[in-house]
C-alpha cells in the first residue's frame, strides 16, 4: 500500500478522500493549498499526490509544475471540480497521470490511484 | 439574464447531491427572480464566475442541513455547526459551480470559477452590480437548499455596450 498526499483546500474533501484511501489500505498525508503540497512533497516524498486545482496561495496546476520540477517522476492525479478541456489538457501536459472530475464515484478515484501507482 | 443560465447549476446540484452526499431524491421548487441584496439563509456560499459568462452563484442553506450533509458522508452528525459543516457546504457550492462550468463548456460557453467565500448569518449585503438573481429552491431529505444565480452572458454585454460605433 502507498503513502498518498491529498492536497485540497476543503477540509471536508480531505476528510472524504482520506477516509476512502485509508479504508483501501493507504496512508494519507494532507495539504490545504498548493504551496503546502510542494513543501510536503519535498519533505515526505509520498508515492502519489492527489491534487485539487482551485486552491488559495498556490493553485494545483502551479503546484504540479513545482513538484515535477523537483521530481520529474512524481506521480500526480488531479481531483478537481473543473473539468474543462483546457484545464484537463494543461494538467496532463504538466505531468498529471490522470484527471478525476468531482463529483466522483469512489471507484473512479481508487482506480486512478491504482493505475498511477502501477498496480 | 437568460433564465436558462440556471439550468446547468440545477443539473449540477442534483449530480453532486447524488454522488457526494448519497441523495437520490431532489425536488425542485418554483423558479423566481429576486432583486434583494440581502442573504436570507443561515449559511451562504458565494462563488464567482468569469469568462464568457460572468457573475455570481450563491448557495444558501441552514446550519442543520449543513450538519446533515456531513453526516451523510461521515455517518456522524456534528453536534454543532462546526468547521467541517462549513467546509462541506462550501465544497458543495464549489463542486456544483465547477460542474456547471463544465456543462456550460459543452454548450460552447467557457467560464471558470473562484474559490468559495462563506457568509454566516442572514442579512449580509451582497451586491450583484445590477444583475437580478434567479433563485431555485431544492428540497432534499437532508433539508432545503437555495440556489441563486446572478450572471451575465455575452448577449447581455452586447446589450449593455450598445451597437458598435462606426
Amino acid at each position: 500500500m502507498a503513502r498518498i498526499l491529498v492536497a485540497d483546500d476543503a477540509a471536508f474533501m480531505r476528510l472524504r478522500l482520506a477516509t476512502l484511501l485509508t479504508e483501501a489500505g493507504h496512508t494519507v498525508l494532507e495539504a490545504s493549498n498548493g504551496q503546502e503540497a510542494v513543501e510536503q512533497y519535498k519533505r515526505e516524498r509520498p508515492d502519489l499526490v492527489l491534487m485539487d486545482i482551485t486552491m488559495p496561495v498556490m493553485d494545483g496546476l502551479a503546484a504540479i509544475e513545482a513538484i515535477r520540477a523537483f521530481d520529474p517522476n512524481a506521480r500526480i492525479v488531479v481531483c478537481s471540480s473543473l473539468g474543462q478541456q483546457a484545464i484537463v489538457l494543461r494538467a496532463i501536459q504538466s505531468g498529471a497521470r490522470d484527471f478525476v472530475v468531482k463529483p466522483f464515484q469512489p471507484e473512479r478515484v481508487l482506480g486512478a490511484v491504482a493505475r498511477a501507482l502501477g498496480n | 439574464m437568460r433564465a436558462d443560465y440556471i439550468r446547468p447549476f440545477v443539473a449540477a446540484a442534483v449530480d453532486v447531491l447524488k454522488l457526494d452526499f448519497g441523495v437520490d431524491r431532489v425536488e425542485r421548487g418554483a423558479l423566481r427572480v429576486e432583486t434583494s441584496y440581502y442573504t436570507t439563509q443561515e449559511i451562504t456560499a458565494i462563488i464567482g464566475l468569469t469568462g464568457e459568462i460572468e457573475g455570481t452563484a450563491i448557495y444558501g442553506t441552514s446550519r442543520a442541513t449543513a450538519r446533515r450533509m456531513v453526516e451523510a458522508v461521515t455517518g456522524t452528525l456534528p453536534p454543532v455547526f462546526d468547521e467541517m459543516a462549513e467546509s462541506a457546504f462550501a465544497e458543495f457550492g464549489n463542486v456544483v459551480s465547477g460542474r456547471a462550468s463544465t456543462l456550460f463548456e459543452q454548450q460552447g460557453v467557457r467560464c471558470t470559477i473562484s474559490p468559495p467565500t462563506i457568509v454566516i448569518g442572514r442579512g449580509a449585503i451582497i451586491s450583484n452590480v445590477g444583475i437580478r438573481r434567479l433563485i431555485v429552491p431544492l428540497h432534499t431529505p437532508l433539508g432545503d437548499l437555495q440556489l441563486a444565480v446572478a450572471v451575465r452572458g455575452p448577449e447581455d454585454r452586447e446589450h449593455i455596450q450598445g451597437p458598435p460605433v462606426t
